[in-house]
């Protein structure tokens, strides 16, 4: 599908209203209820991801693998950069969708979460440019 | 508050994600969309190349081509020129290039990336309509969050620190949960697998440690 049409708007609209629902309505937006799953007191929202993986799974089979491309390219920026994302998550409460939900539900000091997200998505390229030398791989993810 | 159980989260992520799939055919992933939408030059440049591949493959080919035989030199002339000339549906490119919804609507000026990021919290925002409890504006995110890491400035410097560290975490594992952990372990995908785990031990980690500070 081309990348700006009126469709892709509607389409990517829908799909981002759907989105934020869900995640405001399933707790995903909640610092506590996020705590509560990365500390094992309350399995709800992790059964809720691990039980979407598995369907996602199951669909992507049924429909003989369509949708294989593009997909993520293991490099040396992997690992380290989910150990750091994961930190940050459980500090914030938020991944880069939430942030908007938490924002959207009314707590101001997701500002805070939201501007370091921008700041350190705008800055990584020079961070990697400079430092790191990890090829993107270009999967767009 | 009440949220919705398990089942009913675990349905309404997957719905989103094989929308997305469906309706785009390429996976949902929010960081890069939001490094798309920073980097606004690069992404028109990226958008534009994808779009042309999309819609005129047989140029692609043609371009492909004289770029090898200017790097390696025009080794096989005959088979290539066969190519060239053997290219039925040549004439109907024209037609063929401009896409079903752009011909009868248009482009759109803004990236529709952030058309996706912006609804995420108009999403949101419409939940709350719905259910009874009301929209508490608040500065704090909760009393959890204010029993474990506390209120004021330290918090907000917490948070956007934080924040930092999501962004370039997600940069550099090149996905974040929807990327990799929806999209990219719904596929099986090894490398998303990976990342999911690493960002799952990074967060228990720093989790159990909040408690114990």
């Amino acid at each position: 599908m081309p990348s700006n049409t009126v469709i892709q708007h509607l389409a990517l609209g829908a799909i981002g209203l759907a989105f934020g629902f869900v995640l405001s309505r399933a707790g995903f937006a909640d610092f506590g209820e996020i705590h509560l799953m990365f500390t094992f007191a309350d399995l709800r929202l992790l059964l809720a991801f691990a039980g979407a993986v598995v369907i996602i799974a199951a669909v992507y089979l049924a429909l003989g693998r369509r949708w294989q491309e593009p997909r993520a390219v293991f490099t040396r920026g992997t690992i380290p950069g989910g150990l750091l994302f994961g930190a940050g998550w459980a500090l914030t409460g938020a991944c880069p969708s939430v942030v908007l939900v938490q924002l959207a539900n009314g707590h101001l000091m997701a500002l805070a979460t939201l501007l370091g997200i921008l700041l350190g998505t705008a800055i990584y390229p020079a961070i990697n440019e400079k430092y790191l030398h990890i090829s993107s791989g270009g999967c767009g993810l | 508050m009440d949220f919705w159980p398990w089942w009913m989260g675990a349905c309404g992520l997957a719905s989103v994600t094989i929308a997305h799939f469906l309706l785009t055919g390429r996976p949902l992933g929010v960081s890069g969309s939001v490094a798309r939408v920073l980097d606004v030059r690069r992404s028109r440049r990226a958008d534009a190349l994808s779009d042309a591949i999309a819609s005129d493959p047989a140029a692609l080919e043609a371009q492909l081509l004289a770029a090898t035989q200017e790097a390696f030199g025009d080794v096989d002339s005959g088979a290539t020129t066969t190519a060239a000339s053997d290219d039925p549906q040549g004439t109907s490119t024209a037609a063929r290039a401009t896409p079903f919804g752009q011909r009868f609507f248009g482009n759109v000026r803004w990236s529709a990336r952030l058309t996706l990021l912006l609804s995420i919290g108009i999403g949101a925002l419409l939940s709350r309509l719905v259910h009874p409890s009301p929209i508490e504006v608040q500065l704090s995110l909760g009393p959890s969050f204010t029993s474990l890491v506390g209120d004021g400035t330290i918090a907000w410097a917490v948070l956007l620190v934080g924040g930092v560290m999501v962004g370039v975490g997600t940069q550099m594992a090149a996905g974040c949960s929807s990327g990799h952990g929806l999209s990219g372990c719904g596929r099986l995908v090894p490398a998303s697998l990976i990342g999911t785990a690493a960002f799952f031990s990074g967060a228990v980690m720093v989790s159990f440690l909040l408690e114990r500070l």
